[in-house]
């Protein structure tokens, strides 16, 4: 509807219901946890309920939710002054699954630039989406990503030398 | 070459420990309604309240609160005395999957503060269902030192520690306590899953010292669970009520100038502060992995002080920050930096021993 503001409560909970694991996967890369991360979604979709008169259709619902999701997850983490590491899966031998070398890279690189990789690559947000979701502008997106990939670069040609 | 693709990130990042939920979704949403709609309530009582107490301002000489706050006290509570203690014992800590801090005092004060996670019914003393807010009670002289000789019988606390534990912790737990004239300090964090930079890292607790400091935890901060009640001068909780603030301009995680934090302030806010030397935090946060540093510009300052920067900041518009406005007073000031849109400005209380009211403080 054209003019309409505002998100409907059935348009939240289809958003939730479609892309809930998307959603608390890439909130446990902040929060390290993956209980608080679903905490932090959970808490963040109760935000949005309440907040959702205030959304003004500028951009893409999904994108307006996820700053809340991230704002939720960085919180957490505030709150306790603290993150705690992404576990480490195992394979069946018992030993670290072989992408050991890349999450240890993403684990070094500053938060931001991190979120930003989950939400491109894995997320699948155009970069206008992920702008309005990290708070930042749509070119920002690009030298976030840019400075991301530079350092994971730099990183894993370090650890193979 | 860096290899970023879906099936990549789907392996590394942690799995989802549980299915969608709306059911939940929708009763945090209900409860948090009903809270602010109390909260609008409570507020239009304190208003009424404070209207009482200002008419019989001198028939009253004392205003005590005997349930917790978040942020500056209500107009008239008294500052809870003596001002200034000596620090016997801190512990930062989690029991159940709640938070605790725990600050005890030669004087026999025990300060405490409980975060509560989602959920939880709201306890009568608590300031919200979040948090509990600073309350106080008192023990006397042979209390504080039942729970001095608990924590020392263990033999942990001859010398300072930092631990890993193997089992998950939060990422950071202590205890410190006063002994031979010093206070002790045993820091135990959660084991890194990197085994590359495990070694670089604390020594392993062993399964002794974990399940020790563990039981320790739960009985410095919560010592009404086992102590006698002739442990206890005055067992009534009371908030605890600052005579001093601290204001925190918290740069995180990136280094922002403090010019470039006062600018968006109100000019009546950006005079008080002028006229204090902040102290510069620097710190790390983040995973242990994952380290970055962290500045905050601290500001001492009085109650009325306080009061009068939060009028300020009021005025000038600035928000709350909701994202912890369940555990603290604090407000949030667009910033012109290329790297951070936004800082947070904290009051975080001051309590007897000098320390800000924050774990480590």
């Amino acid at each position: 509807m054209i003019g309409r503001r505002g998100a409907t409560l059935d348009e939240l909970e289809a958003l939730y219901r479609s892309r809930f694991e998307v959603f608390a996967r890439v909130a446990a890369s902040v929060t390290g946890d993956p209980d608080r991360a679903r905490d932090a979604v959970q808490e963040a979709f109760a935000t949005a309920l309440r907040k959702r008169r205030s959304f003004r259709r500028e951009g893409p619902l999904e994108a307006w939710v996820w700053r809340i999701v991230l704002n939720a997850a960085r919180s957490d983490v505030r709150r306790s002054s603290q993150a705690l590491a992404y576990e480490e899966p195992l394979s069946p031998n018992g030993h670290p699954v072989d992408d050991a070398e890349l999450r240890v890279a993403l684990a070094r690189l500053p938060e931001r630039q991190r979120t930003a990789v989950f939400l491109r690559y894995y997320a699948d947000l155009d970069y206008a989406a992920i702008g309005e979701a990290l708070g930042i502008s749509t070119g920002s997106v690009g030298a976030t990503l840019n400075a991301a990939h530079a350092a994971l670069r730099s990183r894993l040609e370090e650890v193979q030398a | 070459m860096t290899d970023l693709d879906y099936t990549s990130l789907d392996r590394i990042l942690p799995a989802a420990t549980s299915s969608p939920d709306w059911g939940d979704v929708m009763s945090r949403f209900r409860v948090e309604h009903g809270r602010r709609r109390r909260r609008f309530v409570v507020a239009v009582t304190a208003i009424a309240l404070v209207a009482v107490v200002s008419a019989s301002a001198l028939a009253v000489r004392a205003f005590f609160i005997d349930k917790g706050f978040i942020g500056l006290p209500p107009v008239g509570a008294t500052a809870s005395t003596p001002k200034r203690g000596d620090l016997v014992l801190s512990a930062y800590g989690v029991t159940g999957r709640s938070r605790n801090k725990v600050w005890v005092y030669r004087d026999g004060r025990v300060i405490w503060q409980r975060e509560y996670p989602p959920g939880r019914r709201e306890r009568p003393e608590s300031a919200n269902a979040h948090s509990s807010g600073l309350l106080e009670r008192r023990l006397t002289p042979r209390g504080v030192e039942l729970l001095r000789s608990e924590i020392l019988s263990t033999g942990l606390f001859g010398r300072d520690r930092e631990l890993s534990m193997a089992r998950p912790v939060p990422f950071f737990n202590y205890i410190h306590v006063r002994n031979g004239g010093r206070l002790v300090r045993v820091t135990w964090h959660q084991h890194p899953p990197y085994r590359r930079l495990a070694d670089s890292l604390y020594p392993l607790a062993t399964r002794e010292q974990a399940t020790a400091l563990q039981r320790l935890t739960a009985r410095v901060t919560e010592p009404e669970s086992w102590l006698p009640a002739s442990a206890w001068r005055d067992q009534q909780v009371r908030a605890y009520v600052p005579a001093r603030f601290e204001l925190w301009y918290g740069a995180w995680p990136l280094d922002v100038r403090l010019s470039d934090i006062l600018k968006p302030l109100p000019a009546s806010a950006r005079e008080l502060l002028r006229t204090k030397r902040p102290r510069r935090v620097a710190g790390r946060v983040g995973s242990p992995t994952n380290l970055v540093p962290a500045y905050a510009y601290v500001f001492r300052v009085t109650t009325e002080e306080a009061r009068s920067l939060r009028r300020a900041l009021v005025a000038a518009g600035l928000d709350v920050d909701w994202r912890i406005d369940d555990v603290a007073l604090a407000y949030r000031a667009e910033v012109r930096h290329p790297n951070a849109g936004a800082i947070t400005i904290t009051f975080v209380p001051i309590l007897p021993h000098g320390g800000p009211a924050a774990p480590g403080g």
